[in-house]
């Protein structure tokens, strides 16, 4: 990859890269805390339920308490032995209780929960220590009982509890910042059972002053309850209930419950204290049973609503938890989101910006440096990058174009400066060949036959007379030849120009004749076509020693403003074509442009004068017409001539271009072409019909489009390219890759001579376009094709 | 048989000298010069049966040579003798032709002296009656 710093890219990378990091610890840090939280409320959940055994346990203590307290309080009465089996009762539940909550405290570690059992301890401590005092004093006989005893032993155990309940109000504080709605249920709890503590003493205060006197008076009751400070507990308790504000849906309605049922209670003490002073005293007779029934209904209804309580601290705690354990699931799905977004953002700026943009640099850097080796750019993408590519590929077929041009420029001012200087030597030439060869002549006649003299003249006069003939070819060359431009059937010239030709190009050589019925006549010196065709044909003899195929064609043809944009000499219009082909040695593209060069030969020494070409090149540009040719190392050559349409003047095909509207299609085309030129005409020209086009310069290449997965509908393949594979070969591996693929080959040989030269058994005249096409003609080929039933034959 | 005149002008001597040795084998009284103005004064003074130019001298428009002859109405049977350019050719002797000159062809350099001989040959034989003799 690049360095980030040079990089536009790398910044991209840099950034998201960043990013996705902060999103990433932000969620990372989140579901720590998450996590965190989650150990914490495992560790309410421990809380809580050591917090409801603890509580019973107290609350077993203290109805030992009480009892004991009444034991205290009633040591001169014969009533503490009715008490003793209770007590005992109420010491079994106690110690039974308290062992299981220890056991319950010793599970957990946490640590507040340590130190409550830690308080506990002590606290049973205390308890053990007073109990062997209690029995001793009940032991005791009635006259000796110290009621002294009854007071410490209040005020110590008192202290006792009081010391475990405030470790209890730090512990509930400590979860306040976990959760507050636990806090409150933690609250209510301990709010019930000083409720039901506080009551249960009131009850039993009471119950026992009505049980020893039948009627007390409010006095004697208010007096009862003050001694033992239960009346200002009491106060205290009513405005605590009444005064708890912002609570908790879901512990509101419990504190309401409490609230009534703490009234039931207190209402009946408060009737019990004030009722009697309003003179009501007679309508209130409350017999001991029915304060004992009415005071149990109460205490048992406190007793359920605690267990309501817990029930729903547990389900508060455990939906906290589930909660959590949910919450920390969507932080680990959305860190794990995260980091693919991360990774899809790489692969896309990698995949989708920075390969491209390398790509198009690297295309930029080759044109600059002009190679015309263009490589398959992005195209196709709707965003920005793909209308850069669109662009950059438009500037690479421009440059190409651009040196194209030059080049053909370059080679047209050559031959028209070559043509103007031999022009001028020529006749220079012929002035001073005409005194030389006149007097070679006379000279002759004036000496004495079989003289050595005459044949020295002889000699002289021979080589002067070849020099003439060099001057005339330079001449044709040049344009300065005389012509004798005459309406002509090329076919009538080629069929007799050709019988005479067969004794000279041998037996090796096999003639085929595709001639045009419908020809038209064509506007040109006789005696110069025939000296074409005979130069053509010695030509393509030359070209094969070993004998092969010449094939001899004639057409109509119309060269339009395209082909007028690579031959910049060409007037666009109707002509007749004389091409002849062979499959002979061919002629390398390097030099290919030079052949009509005068004296520019691949010949040995001394076989060819190098005019043959630069004659047939002048006579074609004096008549007016054209002249080109296409070669294939290994394959062969072709030379065309075009001559002007005796009858044509201006016609123009109308049809051609009004057709084309209709020959536009959508279908995806791969062109593969090793000349990178006539590559992006056609790349161009299928692009403007409309066609998605794809392009290759080799067989390879080709195949390495075919065998991703792109959708491809036609593959138009030049027939001979570099390399081991040839068009139709490639073509018979793509049918094989991709059956449904329709093919359309491309041969620069003229169409005859692709099939008379068995080139390939796979090519006939469906699916063959002869170079150079014209775009209507490439535009209803390819319809044509994409609309057959199979692409090869 | 009378004596047949030639006029030659071409800026080449050495090629005058080549067609004097031909015509005056033939009986040919010829006259040859090298500048227009020569030639002209020449074709006054002569009247000649065949004139030979060429065309395609440096310094002498061979056009306005024939435009010249065509004006003087000259009887003479015209022959071009030239190094190059077939349209000029062509041109000259359709030129000559509608202005009523008598074209006798085109002959091409370098000639041989054969060729030669035998178009001088055909032009004497062919010689029309003068309307003076």
């Amino acid at each position: 990859m690049v360095a980030p710093q040079r990089s536009l890219g790398g910044i991209l990378l840099l950034i998201t890269g960043t990013l996705t990091l902060i999103i990433v610890l932000l969620a990372a840090k989140d579901m720590y805390g998450n996590w965190r939280r989650l150990a914490d409320i495992r560790a309410l959940r421990e809380a809580t339920i050591s917090s409801d055994q603890l509580f019973d346990a107290i609350e077993k203590l203290s109805v030992e308490r009480d009892i004991a307290l009444s034991m205290m309080q009633a040591l001169d009465t014969d009533t503490i032995d009715d008490l003793r089996p209770r007590l005992n009762e109420s010491r079994q539940a106690a110690d039974e209780s308290l062992r299981e909550s220890m056991t319950t405290l010793n599970q957990f570690s946490f640590p507040e929960v340590a130190k409550l059992r830690a308080e506990m301890e002590s606290h049973l401590a205390v308890i053990q220590k007073l109990r062997p005092e209690i029995d001793g004093a009940v032991d005791l006989p009635k006259e000796q009982r110290n009621p002294d005893l009854s007071k410490r032993w209040s005020a110590e155990v008192t202290a006792s509890m009081q010391d475990t309940e405030n470790l209890w109000i730090d512990f509930v504080r400590y979860f306040t910042n976990i959760d507050p709605v636990v806090t409150q249920h933690l609250w209510f709890k301990q709010l019930l059972r000083t409720i039901t503590d506080y009551t249960g003493r009131e009850r039993s205060l009471v119950g026992q002053l009505i049980a020893e006197n039948a009627t007390p008076t409010p006095a004697q009751v208010a007096q009862l309850l003050r001694g033992q400070g239960i009346v200002e507990a009491s106060w205290s308790m009513s405005r605590s209930l009444a005064g708890q504000s912002g609570l908790y849906a879901s512990i509101a309605p419990a504190y309401t419950d409490a609230s009534s049922h703490y009234s039931t209670i207190h209402d009946m003490i408060q009737g019990m204290i004030y009722a009697p002073d309003a003179g009501q005293g007679a309508e209130y007779p409350i017999s001991a049973d029915l304060w004992f029934e009415l005071s149990n209904q109460a205490s048992d209804s406190l007793g359920t609503l605690k267990n309501r309580s817990i029930a729903q601290t547990r389900s508060y705690v455990e939906g906290l938890i589930a909660q959590t354990v949910e919450g920390i699931t969507l932080q680990v799905t959305v860190f794990l989101l995260a980091l693919l977004l991360c990774a899809y953002s790489f692969w896309v700026i990698i995949g989708r910006v920075i390969r491209p943009i390398n790509q198009m640099v690297v295309a930029l850097l080759q044109a600059t440096r002009g190679e015309i080796v263009a490589p398959v750019l992005p195209t196709g993408r709707q965003d920005e990058i793909g209308k850069l590519s669109i662009v950059l590929h438009a500037f690479q077929q421009n440059v190409e174009e651009m040196k194209r041009t030059t080049k053909q420029l370059v080679q047209a001012q050559k031959m028209e400066g070559v043509g103007q200087l031999t022009g001028g030597i020529a006749h220079d030439f012929n002035n001073l060949l005409a005194i030389i060869v006149g007097n070679l002549d006379l000279l002759e006649e004036e000496l004495p036959p079989n003289s050595k003299a005459r044949e020295m003249a002889h000699d002289a006069l021979t080589a002067s007379l070849r020099g003439a003939d060099l001057t005339r070819q330079l001449l044709a060359f040049s344009r300065r030849q005389t012509l004798e431009p005459k309406v002509l059937c090329l076919n009538e010239v080629v069929s007799r120009t050709t019988e005479l030709l067969r004794r000279t190009l041998g037996g090796r050589i096999e003639i085929g004749m595709r001639l045009a019925d419908d020809l038209s006549p064509a506007l040109a010196d006789q005696t110069q076509v025939e000296s074409a065709l005979a130069n053509m044909a010695i030509n393509a003899r030359d070209a094969m020693p070993e004998g092969g195929h010449l094939t001899i064609e004639t057409a109509n043809k119309y060269l339009d403003e395209q082909y007028q944009m690579e031959n910049p000499e060409v007037v666009p219009g109707n002509y007749v074509m004389l091409a002849v082909s062979d499959t002979g040695s061919g002629i390398p593209p390097e030099i290919l442009d030079r052949v009509f060069e005068p004296f520019f030969t691949t010949k040995a020494e001394g076989k060819g004068s190098g005019l043959g070409l630069s004659m047939i090149y002048g006579f074609a540009k004096q008549s007016r017409g054209h002249v080109k040719i296409y070669s294939e190392i290994g394959h062969g050559t072709t030379i065309r001539l075009y001559l002007p349409r005796a009858n044509a003047a201006m016609e123009l095909p109308k049809e051609g271009v009004a057709e084309l509207k209709t020959l536009v299609g959508t279908a995806t085309v791969l062109v593969v072409e090793d000349n990178a030129d006539v590559r992006s005409v056609a790349v161009r020209q299928l692009g403007e019909l409309g066609y998605h086009v794809l392009e290759a310069a080799n067989a390879d290449g080709a195949l390495t489009i075919l065998l991703e997965d792109r959708t491809i509908d036609l593959l138009f393949t030049d027939v001979i390219m570099p390399g081991a594979m040839t068009g139709d070969l490639l073509a018979r591996e793509a049918k094989r890759l991709r059956p449904d693929l329709k093919v359309l080959f491309a041969s620069g040989f003229a169409e005859a001579s692709v099939q008379n030269g068995s080139r390939s058994p796979d090519i006939d005249g469906h699916n063959l376009l002869s170079k150079p096409y014209r775009k209507p003609d490439l535009a209803r080929r390819i319809l044509e094709t994409l609309q057959s039933r199979d692409g090869l034959s | 048989m009378s004596v047949t005149r030639l006029l030659m002008i071409d800026d080449e001597p050495y090629i005058g000298a080549l067609v004097r040795r031909v015509a005056e084998g033939l009986d040919y009284e010829m006259r040859f010069v090298t500048l227009a103005d020569e030639f002209k004064r020449t074709h006054r003074s002569l009247d000649p049966d065949v004139v030979i130019l060429d065309l395609s001298m440096p310094d002498i428009d061979g056009i306005e040579l024939l435009k010249f002859l065509a004006t003087e109405k000259s009887r003479a049977r015209i022959l071009i003798l030239s190094g190059f350019d077939a349209r000029i050719l062509n041109g000259a002797r359709r030129l000559g032709e509608d202005r009523g000159l008598h074209m006798a062809g085109i002959v091409s350099k370098p000639v041989r002296i054969a060729e030669l001989r035998t178009i001088l040959e055909t032009l004497k034989t062919t010689q029309p009656d003068r309307p003076n003799d």
